[in-house]
């Protein structure tokens, strides 16, 4: 049950009470919810509707996030207290009119990358301005070099793909057409880019309307008072968390495997400092800015400290007060605060993920309870070119997603083959639709065995794909990381199993292009493997239950040899079809102790 | 000697009962307590208490929530699922999403079949049908070999692209059904014909998973009926808001896991045909879910795929049943910002709100209720069980009402406003989201609670008509006795139209009829018995969501029924559908220009209704062909009771103060068993009746109708 002394604040907010304000802020989700369904409904990117790529945000007068929605892209959070208050500023607070509506996907500003486009719309109760609805999605392409427009190798955001600053699209509902064209002659596959942002002006509507639903039931006064009180809610909440941790300071570093311009990898290191109520995340010393795409704008930072906050203290609003209780420090124009024309384009899979992993292994050492290992980095491929299926004909960009396992908790295995708290909320798109969408064919989609971080408790198991492409020839591109230093585990917990993306793999013709590929071509007669990651391990695996292990043998989840190499425990196989196995009780003692004498 | 039929809804604690004397044309209804394990007990014990012949029962209608326990519950049979190689754990990777997006201690519940037991056959097609990798089925004998030595109870199967191209599905499944005979194998392609591999899986494991149990169980429920004298046939209810013959059940039982919702979405549809309101929601709120139906334009609305669970998806249509954990027994409870929050914790059956005194310290919105008066501590369950004020109050003082500084009425009153905000998101969940303005709806309120809260949930929704129906409690097996035979049937198109052939669409769709009158013809209904209704669903290329387009208006051999309407022809992939337009054709189905001419421009006309815009120029997808059989059956029908001399004085049985809005009125309470037609009261009132009670408010009144139910206007 609750600190009962956290109330108080609530009895301050003036002409509120508790039952309204909690009325209003689960109307606020609804709200959210409601304009994310639109999009998700409408919108015509795969890695929009199929994958859920989106969210759909509320923000007060002045921009600060007020609330999101329940299904909305996690990483999106920490951008959003930026997009609107950018906006704010670039058009000009006495320039914003109703029925505007404004575009923006600026990474060094407001954005995480060029294919997150937000389009955001004013909302007026009787002539007063009283906040913004925005609607985020991923677009499946937003020019550049690299089809889908995600570039390791770009040295700048030119090869990147379009940046549109703060601008207004439509002006008192008047859509500016021309800008519109110039957008979309930058794009592959326009059309789709026009569904999709029809889907987002569809969705701003939906919840402009439901917000001047609310504002005329509960009144002007009432609603602006919620919208800022539920800030302070979430404050409370983020306070009473720190609080209950421990007044210390927490170390983690994370690597990215190679910045392409040196090939040296890059190092990001955390300094946490819990201070009361209050907790300072400084990424000072992380390393300097990188020479390809792999650098994290200030607003993807923020997101991914947030990403990690949630996903291991527990829950709490996400919106502009959490922000009030901590504090981030990077260096202005390093690796964490990339200034133009820095690339950025690949930083959701290496940067990124990095920040969220030292921030999750700095507050596991704080609250162990809660704590957990690092989950896969995302991977993102994308293959590229022209259909020549009789009845397709067209050009096409297929989105492959490479989900994998997340990090062992104190208690339970880590989640085989799951979104990441940092891509929560997409799901894989199915191989039925792919092969009819897209010419291609997959021949595997399945979990590796091996692969999960070992511990005592187990990390997740990576996944397996094994894709042909049988009708056209294309290119492949794709950003990820984690083949050179897999998930960290935590409590001695051991690294997930680390990714990689191989072209016919065992056989003459291997060619390992790596998960950096950009525009590699592929053939009728190329198969191409693409492994992401297992999660990170919890505790020491020689500690390991050996009829978990058996049961994980049993599953295939583990081999014979590796519950040896990675547990050291000795099993046998007594009849695998029947599903007998014998653990070698004397034979995994000694072999536990030479492990463990081997390691000191 | 009379005749009668009865329905039978078994629930989690009770297995009501509703006797329907068809020369009387009056019900009876009554509840046993469930027998868990063998719920066919529970019915035999509840005939037992009937007084009449076993074979003046010339029919039995049954909703069951045996399908549903066994997945939820995770108490299915040993099952296996052959799968593609290459493919083993689309079951368990479900589309990869999470139900819980940041939580790092979240991990998603164990599939319905482990890994182990997730085999491999070697064989593939491409998506347009042809072999990419032929069927090896001498690898297939060594997997045979494992189920046999596993003693495999149940067989799934589910290859890629079997929606369309099923030749090596059922190969597979001849081979291992020759060499199981015992076993239950059912492949994907049988239970349905949709593209989405995780989707079908798992509506195919489901299948597997609880079919030989519910299969005994029906045949147990139909010998024990037979042996005790009953020769009239049992009617299952599906999640379709159909009927069908216990034999058919026991092939598809997967699709009975909607069976008790689904009949009370149709005793709400035939309660606004009754008082002849054709939109009409119905929320019924028991002690840990509310559920909340509509009925649009008098028909229920229709849901494809259908969650049971988060990542259990069923690939069929249900009845569209919203459930939220919301009830009774929700507890509140003051969270880390200092908001007062309701549930989703309930105190449950055990210990129970703090009123019941059985160690709950919980305050839930029983207790509340209970403060405020509406409850009474005497009545409670026809005075079957008591519970006591005191204890209502300490719990919620001690809990909410001093840590808040609130007082104790305002913390009640708070606690139900805020549970009644979480209602209210549901029920504009199925009006508002899907495009209709909640005001032009009547509320009904079902179940234990459901009356308690009505009145206040449409007045803050708008709606100015809010029902208590006749026997609130056992609606849903009220609703069982009434409805159709209905089978439905969908296979996947997914072509952009200019790439459909119209002939081999019409032979889809003729296929699928087909299909619908062999089981109707197992079932012993002639052909020209049935009536058929066709959809298409479709969509703009690209987009993953479609909405459906009814075909029964176009086409010279396809004869729209008169009171068609816009409204009827919605069924979209997650979430809305309604019921299509019925079609008498004795003819095969002829897909031509014009229909599909016709077709696109009503999709583009729906979509601009729905989301706002249209886009002319974007190519039309087919996604999936749908139809369904409809057969009627004989339905009760119920005698209007005339207006009496009665005054509702006759009915009241005391007074008390209630609390209504932060004041405190001395209030009438009646017994609702002792109102009679045409009885008028002005709130603030209470009406009490064995398992319920409603709470009438200042500013609203009462009118009760010839067919018994409470008509409360909202001035």
């Amino acid at each position: 049950m609750a600190d009962l002394d956290q109330s108080n604040g609530l009895d301050a907010a003036a002409g509120l009470d508790p039952v309204t304000f909690q009325v209003i802020r689960n109307a606020l989700v609804a709200v959210s919810n409601e304009m994310a369904l639109v999009v998700a409904r409408t919108a015509y990117s795969t890695p929009v509707n199929e994958g859920r790529d989106f969210a759909g945000t509320i923000y007060d007068r002045e921009g600060k996030l007020v609330s999101q929605g329940e299904f909305d892209l996690p990483a999106f959070t920490g951008v959003s207290q930026l997009t609107v208050p950018e906006v704010i500023e670039q058009i000009g607070r006495e320039n914003i009119r109703p029925r505007d509506i404004y575009m923006i996907n600026d990474p060094y500003v407001a954005s995480t990358h060029c294919n997150d486009v937000h389009v955001i719309k004013p909302v007026f109760h009787n002539d007063d301005l009283v906040g913004f609805v925005s609607s985020t999605a991923h677009w499946s392409d937003v020019g550049g070099v690299a089809p889908g427009s995600l570039n390791c190798r770009a040295r700048t955001h030119f090869e990147e793909g379009v940046r549109i600053p703060a601008v207004a699209i439509q002006k008192e509902g008047v859509l500016n057409e021309d800008l519109l064209k110039v957008l979309l002659i930058n794009m592959r596959e326009s059309w789709e880019r026009l569904g999709d942002f029809n889907a987002q002006v569809a969705a701003l509507k939906a919840g402009e309307a439901r917000l001047l639903e609310l504002l005329d039931r509960y009144g002007h006064d009432t609603m602006l008072t919620a919208m800022s009180e539920v800030q302070d809610y979430a404050e409370r909440m983020i306070r009473a968390s720190l609080t209950a941790l421990p007044n210390d300071t927490f170390y983690a570093e994370d690597r990215i495997d190679v910045d392409l311009t040196t090939g040296e990898p890059k190092t990001i290191r955390l300094k946490l400092t819990i201070e009361g109520d209050h907790a300072i995340f400084d990424l000072t010393e992380s390393d300097g800015a990188a020479g390809c795409g792999i650098n994290c704008t200030i607003a993807a930072t923020t997101s991914a400290v947030f990403i990690a906050m949630a996903s291991i203290l527990p829950p709490m609003p996400m919106n502009a007060g959490v922000m009030r209780a901590i504090e981030i420090r990077a260096k202005k124009g390093s690796l964490l605060w990339a200034v133009p024309p820095s690339a950025i384009s690949g930083l959701a899979a290496t940067s990124m993920e990095c920040v969220i992993g030292c921030v999750m292994q700095c507050l596991s050492q704080a609250l162990p309870e809660r704590g957990a290992g690092s989950p896969y980095s995302i991977l993102n491929a994308v293959f590229a070119g022209f259909d020549d299926r009789p009845e397709f004909q067209s050009p096409f960009i297929n989105y492959s997603w490479g989900f994998g396992g997340v990090g062992a908790t104190k208690t339970q295995d880590g989640a085989n083959v799951v979104g990441s708290p940092y891509t929560a909320s997409t799901q894989n798109i199915p191989c039925e639709l792919q092969e009819r969408r897209y010419p291609v064919l997959y021949w595997r989609y399945m979990f590796r065995p091996d692969s999960g971080g070992p511990g005592e408790t187990r990390g997740g198991l990576g996944l397996d794909q094994l894709i042909c492409f049988p009708y056209s020839t294309g290119s492949v591109s794709c950003i990820g990381n984690r083949e050179r230093f897999g998930p960290p585990g935590v409590f001695g917990g051991q690294s997930g199993a680390k990714a990689r993306l191989i072209l016919n793999p065992e056989s003459q013709n291997e060619n390992n292009i790596t998960i950096f590929a950009v525009n590699q071509s592929v053939g009728l007669e190329d198969t191409m493997s693409f492994w992401s990651a297992g999660g990170g391990g919890y505790g020491d695996p020689l500690k390991r239950d050996l009829e978990r292990i058996v049961e994980d043998i049993k599953d295939d989840y583990l081999t014979l040899a590796a519950a040896a190499e990675q547990y050291g425990a000795v099993v046998k196989e007594i009849d695998a079809r029947r599903l007998l196995y014998e653990i070698d009780v004397s034979a995994t003692k000694a072999l536990r102790e030479k492990m463990q004498a081997a390691r000191n | 000697m009379g005749s009668y039929r009865i329905g039978i809804d078994v629930g989690g604690t009770f297995t009501d009962f509703v006797v329907y004397d068809v020369a009387a044309r009056e019900i009876a209804t009554f509840k046993v307590p469930t027998t868990p394990e063998d719920p066919s007990q529970g019915i035999l014990a509840g005939l037992g208490k009937l007084d009449i012949e076993m074979s003046a029962i010339k029919g039995i209608a049954h909703g069951t929530t045996t399908a549903t326990n066994l997945l939820i519950e995770r108490k299915g049979s040993n099952a296996a699922i052959l799968v593609t190689e290459g493919f083993r754990d689309v079951l368990e990777i479900r589309r990869a999403n999470r139900k819980e997006l940041y939580d790092a201690q979240w991990v998603p519940p164990p599939p319905l079949i482990p890994r182990r037991n997730r085999l491999e056959v070697r064989e593939r097609l491409f998506w347009n049908g042809e072999v990419a990798l032929p069927l090896d089925e001498a690898r297939l004998a060594d997997v045979i070999e494992t189920l046999k030595v596993r003693d495999i109870e149940a067989v799934a199967i589910c290859l890629l692209h079997s929606y369309q191209h099923p030749k090596h599905e059922l190969r597979v499944k001849e081979l291992v059904q020759k060499a199981l005979p015992d076993a239950f194998v059912t492949a994907s392609s049988e239970t349905s014909q949709e593209f989405r591999e995780f989707e079908r899986s798992s509506t195919v494991a489901a299948n597997a998973f609880v079919g030989p149990k519910v299969k005994r169980y029906l045949d147990n429920l139909d010998a024990s009926l037979k042996k005790s004298g009953v020769s009239a046939g049992v009617a299952i209810m599906q999640s379709n808001g159909g009927i069908c013959t216990v034999e058919e059940a026991a092939q598809l039982p997967v699709k009975l896991a909607r069976s008790g919702p689904a009949g009370g979405a149709m005793a709400l549809q035939q309660l606004a045909a009754s008082i002849e309101v054709p939109d009409l929601v119905g929320i019924d709120i028991g002690g840990t879910s509310a559920d909340v139906s509509v009925i649009v334009d008098g028909r229920p609305r229709w849901a494809s795929p259908l969650f049971v669970e988060w990542g259990v998806p069923l690939l069929f249509p249900s009845v569209d049943v919203v459930s939220i954990g919301a009830g009774g027994g929700s507890i509140a409870w003051i969270d880390e910002g200092g908001a007062l929050q309701m549930g989703p914790q309930s105190a449950g059956a055990v210990p129970g709100p703090a009123c019941y005194g059985m160690g709950g310290e919980e305050p839930t919105a029983t207790d509340a209720h209970l403060v405020l008066g509406q409850l009474s501590s005497e009545r409670f369950l026809d005075g079957g069980m008591h519970i006591d004020p005191a204890l209502a109050q300490q719990a919620i003082s001690r809990r909410i009402a001093e840590p808040m500084g609130m007082s104790l009425t305002e913390a009640a009153e708070g606690m139900l406003k805020i549970l009644d905000s979480a209602m209210l998101q549901a029920v504009r969940f199925v009006t508002l989201e899907k495009g209709y303005d909640p005001r032009r709806f009547a509320l009904a309120g079902l179940g234990g609670a459901g009356p308690l809260h009505v009145v206040e949930l449409a007045r803050q929704l708008g709606i100015s008509t809010a029902i208590v129906p006749l026997n609130p409690g056992v609606l849903s097996a009220v609703g069982m006795l009434s409805v159709d035979m209905v089978q439905d049937r969908s296979r996947t198109v997914l072509r952009r139209r200019r790439a459909v052939d119209n002939e081999k669409l019409s032979n889809t769709l003729n296929d699928l009829r087909a299909s619908i009158e062999a089981a109707f013809a197992r079932q012993g209904v002639p052909a020209e018995a049935i009536r058929y209704e066709y959809f298409l669903d479709m969509q703009y290329y690209g987009q993953v969501f479609s909405l459906s387009v009814q075909l029964s208006q176009m086409g010279a051999a396809l004869r729209p029924k008169p009171e068609a309407s816009a409204q009827d022809i919605r069924l979209s992939e997650e979430g809305v559908l309604s019921v299509p337009l019925a079609v008498s054709s004795s003819e095969p189905i002829s897909i031509t220009e014009p229909v599909m001419a016709e077709a696109t421009e009503t999709f583009h006309k729906e979509h601009r209704r729905e989301y706002g815009h249209a886009d002319a120029d974007q190519e039309v997808q087919i996604v999936h062909a749908r139809a369904f059989g409809r057969v009627e059956v004989e339905k009760p029908e119920f005698v209007p009771a005339s207006t009496t001399a009665a005054s509702p004085s006759e009915a009241l049985v005391g007074r008390r103060p209630v609390v209504f809005e932060g004041t405190e009125i001395e209030t009438d309470i009646y017994d609702r068993n002792h109102l009679s037609t045409g009885n008028r009261i002005a709130g603030p009132a209470i009406i009490e009746e064995s398992v319920s009670t409603t709470v009438l408010p200042r500013d609203s009144s009462l009118e009760v109708d010839p067919y018994g139910n409470l008509l409360i206007t909202l001035h």
